[in-house]
């Protein structure tokens, strides 16, 4: 997270700063707000409530903590800008009174003035807001709540020995599925032939489909209405003998057309969550673009059983 | 295991369908079921939920033509495809002697194909079996859809040791048959094999 917080954050950052307490000092000079009247508390109040709006618009999945903590920085800023304005405007003042250079420096338009640059000066800290924790999704089965099942497994209950299990047995085909996956993979592994050199594309609305709805922006989406990507055999071959194609973000950024990967929101942007997210691609896409030579078998080795014949074949009388 | 009956002349035999969820065994069975002779099967067992998912297994019992003047006997089961019924799964292969594994040729189900297919190997382990020494065959189900894998695909997936297999419609009723009756000779010819060395 702390890395995606580059050089030019932190000189864009500076620069708003400045930028801001030498504007709002220049504003506060020309009296600007004479005639508008709104009290100090109305002020504060809208201040919050738009530096809250805009630390949820920016990280949606902040935390509450860091909501709180998003606006009380920006309010800090906000204030020290206002300061550094009547500082400022003091010293220009052949008897400085920062008492009254700092009323002007608070006054509508200064303070707005301040505001806004305070949006500006925080949009890159923004990243060192704390988030929610990721939501878990529910993992609801309908079938044990099904009535079907908990008629059954009533009687199983009673009979003892009509095998349904519900709870206890949805965690031991899961444990089993993994346990499966890792101890088996060998027994079907399918060869790789790597001899096989060449490129798969994939529409890239496609693949934008794909990806965290986040990172996707309506030009991106408008982009890639006429782009392809390319993905290199080297990377597909290995994978497509585990019935799957999986990257992530990370990976997929490299093979997005410039334009498109322009228009996507920037990896130092976006979270490191998001861009390990992993992505499968459609199989329907990219099989078909396969040559023959890609799901050449081994050499046939049936088991013993095969070759076992019966004189007579078996028929079964049908209707 | 196959049981063979000298007194009445009878031999029996167990014959599981093996896939993933919703890839087509109950419809199989209830296809064999609905076309075959009535004398020559017995009532179709099935527990499933209200979304037609097959929660325990189904059971087929069905008679084929007589062989060496003996009466074949299958009893056809189909598993559970979910993934949590693996207990089940289990328990329904105790004493298989055939299996049909049946594939949907759907892309978007060729990793619960595989998935599936490892978890049988790894439940007949569980009973001292192997694919090595239990006749099995693969059925290729749903070609008519039409997000379909080439067979090639399926083949380089599932059958690298290109056992027979089958391309079906079991809705329809294709290829239905061709696999039970690939699978029936496999299990009797294996079964013909061990007596005549005398291991059964």
């Amino acid at each position: 997270m702390r890395k995606e917080f580059t050089a030019i954050s932190a000189f864009s950052t500076i620069i708003a700063f400045t930028a801001g307490a030498v504007l709002c000092m220049q504003v506060s000079n020309l009296d600007l707000a004479a005639g508008v009247k709104i009290s100090s508390p109305v002020l504060w109040a809208a201040e919050v409530a738009i530096f809250g709006t805009a630390v949820y618009a920016w990280r949606t999945n902040v935390s509450v903590i860091g909501w709180l903590l998003g606006i009380g920085v920006f309010v800090t800023i906000r204030v020290v800008l206002t300061s550094c304005a009547g500082m400022a405007l003091a010293l220009q003042q052949e008897n400085p009174d920062f008492d009254v250079t700092l009323a002007q420096a608070s006054m509508l338009i200064p303070r707005g003035c301040a505001a806004l640059f305070a949006l500006m000066v925080c949009y890159p800290l923004r990243i060192f807001l704390p988030e929610r924790p990721p939501e878990r999704r529910r993992t609801g089965n309908r079938f044990r709540e099904s009535p079907a099942v908990a008629s059954a497994a009533k009687g199983a209950e009673a009979d003892g020995g009509l095998l349904i299990v519900a709870l206890k047995d949805s965690k031991t085909g899961s444990q089993d599925r993994s346990e499966t996956v890792s101890t088996h993979s060998h027994v079907t592994q399918a060869p790789i032939n790597t001899s096989i050199e060449g490129e798969v594309e994939l529409p890239m609305s496609t693949v934008l489909a794909l990806l965290p709805e986040h990172i996707v922006s309506d030009r991106a989406l408008a982009l890639g209405d006429t782009q392809m990507m390319t993905i290199s055999l080297d990377v597909i071959l290995p994978q497509i003998k585990e019935a799957q194609v999986v990257f992530s973000v990370a990976d997929l950024r490299a093979w997005i057309p410039p334009a498109v990967k322009k228009a996507l929101v920037q990896a130092v942007d976006s979270d490191l969550e998001t861009e390990n997210g992993l992505v499968s691609l459609p199989l329907e896409l990219i099989i078909p673009q396969l040559p023959p030579e890609a799901f050449e078998l081994p050499p046939p080795s049936p088991p013993a059983w095969v070759n076992a014949k019966v004189s007579e074949p078996v028929v079964f009388a049908r209707i | 295991m196959a049981s063979i009956n000298y007194a009445v002349k009878e031999i029996s035999c167990k014959i599981v369908y093996y896939g993933p969820g919703m890839c087509g065994k109950t419809t199989n069975l209830q296809y064999i079921h609905q076309h075959t002779l009535d004398d020559k099967r017995g009532n179709m067992v099935s527990l499933a939920t209200p979304g037609e998912r097959t929660l325990f297994f189904d059971f087929l019992p069905l008679e084929a033509s007589q062989i060496h003047g003996f009466k074949t006997k299958f009893q056809l089961y189909t598993v559970p495809g979910q993934v949590m019924y693996n207990s089940t799964r289990k328990l329904v292969l105790r004493g298989v002697d055939g299996v049909i594994f049946v594939c949907d040729s759907q892309y978007e189900k060729m990793r619960e194909n595989l998935e599936s297919f490892r978890n049988l190997q790894d439940n007949l382990a569980s009973h001292g079996y192997s694919l090595e020494t239990t006749p099995y065959v693969i059925q290729y189900n749903k070609r008519d859809l039409r997000n379909i894998a080439s067979v090639d695909y399926m083949q380089y997936l599932i059958n690298l040791r290109q056992t027979p297999y089958f391309e079906a419609v079991a809705l329809q009723g294709d290829g239905v048959f061709d696999t039970l009756n690939a699978i029936c000779s496999l299990v009797l010819g294996q079964m013909s094999q061990k007596q005549q060395a005398g291991a059964v």
